[in-house]
């Protein structure tokens, strides 16, 4: 005796189904719909599945893949009984059915039951994949597909629409989801089919969905969810529509995700934020500037003045030091207030830089904090960025100040900086613009920063700092807008107890510096010596060209290490300029041990747009000279060349 | 039209096939109130879905003229936007009321 549950809505079927079933002793269950059907499978294991391919409340399609993912069910036997079995061979396909029989009489249908059963038995099945029974005595009905073209129409509309559709029944069951709701949700059809809708919510918005959705239902009209819910780290709105007709009462819910718009809307109230407190800061601290000096200025007086022991020197010394913290606050203040004033010029970062570590602020900084190392790795030949010095100044400062006061006891602070090409999004940014950048890395192994408290590091005055101990609260701020006002990006990376690295980047510029000690380009012009340049890039081979020839040099170009080997043996030069990473072929230590190899005293300087490596180092042990980090300047390329020109020969 | 003729051809025994029967009655005397309300209000797919599921108990039953008269509404209804379907949904009432007697 089998047990088997027949699934269809029409009445009819069912009582047929029940009746010639049990009369050849099976136990037979009915249900009305797929949801029916599933609840009923907590308490029933059929070995048999009769499934009618539409239903209302989940199709027989989704019922089937259903039944096949569960676990208990995986190996069911099911069968498909369809009214459309000859129009819908595609849908029956999909339903991964072992059986089809086609609806039609019940005297052909009885026949085609009693002989699905008969094989199940007998354990005869493997013919009746892809099968249809009973096709062959219906027809394919061009009504029939009009009304399916319809059902289809729609279906594949709510499919390719923006919104998630879920449709909801008695007890907030799910019985329908679009491709939107279900990759907005990140489930599976065959798993969010049934379940209970709300236990999608965290127990938090539960109560307000459930009576939104109450309200759909009483109000019989639309009702949004006030404040969006967050779903699977997603920011998402829902709108409740009752749909109500003679037989059925359900509840669409459409699901829009808002966690980008969200995300946008925090970004430009941060943004405006911080403009509109700038412009406050700018009014107050103008005022306060004069005022201050009046304050800050006597007490120093009058301290010079009084005995060492007068009982007024501890509150004017108070006084006095108060009045300094009040003129550092109002400095940050006038920076803030300065930003998007056009005072850019060709400044360098590692000058800057090298400016603060000679200062008696960090001299300062250093002495509160001796158990901190800061370690420095400057890029030698750093391209310049278009910026304002004050600003760039107190970003330098203030990022760290941060640092070093992140560090509790020891620890390390380390300072990088480096030209490099950005051509993908940085971490917090959309888009960011292609092109030559200058980054600045400054990485502490402190306490780190909370995900909430990062949230909000930017903003004026939030601090976890004493107040008034150190820091102004501005100092955040004033690193935004420094870097927002050189079209910058910023990328904060932290985790707690393990420390913070803070990268800056900002565009880069090919335009000198006014810097007095800069060598006069007569200082490193050729004069017609001759140069080879070997680079496997064709871009880097014609810029390197144009370099060389405004030099004054004469040059001749090989796209590899082989092409320059074979080139130096038929013609001496003066120089060669050779790209170390070279690919596929010879690399530049390969091509210049082979060319020592026929002319040991050929001078030469090695350039890549990567870090000295041990290649590197060989070749100049063989006798290279200075190693250039592309992308690399006129005066550094012509300095390089003249000192090696001038130098003896290997 | 012949109970025993009818079971006979569906592979019922009488009583089975009148069981059947009357379930078909009034399931089909429902729908057609609901088909008569979906046409009066222009709701034109429902009443379409109706026809059809009218049409498929028919066959299931092996009731030929309920079945085709059933088929005649589902494709008037496709054929036009404004189908006047009222005097094919009055037959199928009129057989439904024969079939009502007959049992």
């Amino acid at each position: 005796m089998l047990k088997i549950l027949v699934v269809d809505n029409h009445p009819l079927i069912l009582k047929f189904m029940s009746g010639l079933l049990r009369k050849k002793g099976h136990e037979v269950l009915t249900a009305s719909d797929g949801i029916s059907a599933i609840d009923m499978l907590k308490t029933h294991h059929p070995d048999v599945f009769f499934i009618d391919l539409i239903m209302p409340h989940i199709g027989g399609e989704q019922l089937c893949r259903i039944i096949r993912s569960l676990p208990d069910f995986n190996s069911a036997f099911l069968v498909v009984i369809s009214a459309i079995a000859a129009e819908e061979k595609q849908r029956i396909d999909g339903c991964l059915a072992d059986a089809v029989i086609a609806k039609g009489p019940f005297d052909k249908m009885s026949a085609h039951v009693l002989r699905v059963i008969d094989d199940f038995e007998s354990g005869r099945v493997d013919h009746l994949k892809g099968k249809i029974l009973g096709l062959d005595e219906i027809y394919e009905r061009e009504i029939t597909k009009e009304l399916l073209a319809a059902k289809k129409h729609y279906e594949v509309t709510l499919n390719h629409i923006s919104e998630g559709f879920l449709e909801l029944i008695e007890k907030n069951r799910i019985v329908y989801a679009n491709h939107t709701a279900i990759s907005i949700l990140d489930t599976f059809e065959e798993e969010i089919l049934s379940s209970n809708f709300m236990e999608l919510f965290q127990p938090e918005d539960q109560k307000r969905v459930a009576e939104c959705i109450e309200a759909t239902g009483k109000l019989q009209k639309a009702v949004s969810l006030g404040e969006p819910a967050d779903i699977n780290k997603k920011t998402v709105e829902f709108k409740f529509i009752p749909l109500k007709d003679e037989d059925q009462h359900s509840i669409v819910a459409i699901l829009t995700d808002v966690t980008h718009q969200k995300h946008l809307e925090a970004q430009l109230q941060r943004a405006q934020k911080m403009e509109a407190i700038g412009t406050l800061a700018g009014g107050v601290a103008h005022d306060l500037n004069n005022i201050l000096s009046g304050i800050v200025s006597y007490p120093e007086l009058l301290l010079m003045q009084i005995p060492e022991d007068s009982d007024l020197r501890a509150p004017l010394q108070t006084m006095w030091d108060s009045g300094r913290k009040a003129v550092t606050i109002v400095q940050d203040l006038l920076t803030l207030a300065r930003r998007g004033v056009e005072t850019m010029e060709a400044v360098n970062l590692n000058t800057i830089i090298d400016q603060y570590m000679r200062s008696p602020e960090y001299q300062k900084l250093q002495s509160y904090h001796p158990m901190v190392e800061i370690r420095t790795e400057l890029c030698e030949d750093l391209m310049n960025i278009m910026g304002s010095p004050v600003h760039l100044s107190k970003t330098v400062m203030n990022l760290l100040s941060n640092a070093v006061e992140a560090v509790d006891n020891k620890g390390e602070v380390y300072i990088k900086t480096d030209n490099c090409y950005v051509d993908r999004p940085i971490n917090g940014y959309e888009t960011v613009a292609e092109g030559e950048y200058i980054l600045m890395k400054i990485a502490d192994t402190g306490s780190g920063i909370s995900a909430a408290d990062l949230e909000h590091i930017f903003e004026p005055f939030y601090t976890k700092k004493k107040m008034g101990r150190s820091g102004t609260g501005l100092g955040m701020a004033v690193v935004w807008g420094a870097v927002k006002d050189h079209k910058g990006y910023i990328d904060i990376q932290s985790s707690i107890g393990e420390g913070t690295t803070v990268v800056l980047y900002f565009p880069a510029t090919r335009r000198r510096f006014d810097e007095k000690n800069v060598l006069p380009v007569e200082d490193y012009m050729g004069n017609g010596e001759t140069i080879l340049v070997v680079d496997d890039v064709k871009e880097q081979r014609e810029i390197t060209c144009s370099m060389l020839s405004t030099l004054g040099y004469i040059v001749e170009t090989v796209p590899s290490g082989e092409a320059a080997v074979e080139f130096l043996s038929r013609i001496a030069l003066d120089l060669i300029v050779l790209d170390m990473i070279m690919d596929p072929g010879m690399d530049g230590l390969d091509t210049y041990q082979k060319i020592v190899e026929g002319n040991p005293r050929q001078k030469a300087i090695i350039v890549s747009g990567f870090s000295e490596t041990d290649r590197i180092f060989e070749a100049q042990r063989l006798g290279a000279g200075a190693y250039l980090r592309k992308p690399f300047t006129l005066d550094k390329l012509g300095q390089a060349i003249k000192k090696e020109l001038k130098g003896p020969k290997p | 039209m012949n109970l025993k003729h009818l079971s006979d051809k569906m592979g019922l025994d009488e009583n089975e096939y009148i069981d059947l029967l009357y379930l078909f009655i009034d399931t089909a005397t429902a729908d057609l109130v609901n088909l008569k309300t979906a046409v009066s209000n222009e709701y034109m797919n429902k009443a379409a879905g109706i026809a059809h599921s009218l049409k498929g108990a028919a066959l299931n039953m092996g009731l030929t003229d309920f079945f085709e008269t059933a088929a005649t509404i589902e494709a008037e209804i496709h054929r036009g936007p404004r189908a006047d379907v009222g005097q094919l949904i009055h037959r199928l009432t009129e057989l439904l009321a024969d079939l009502t007697r007959m049992v």
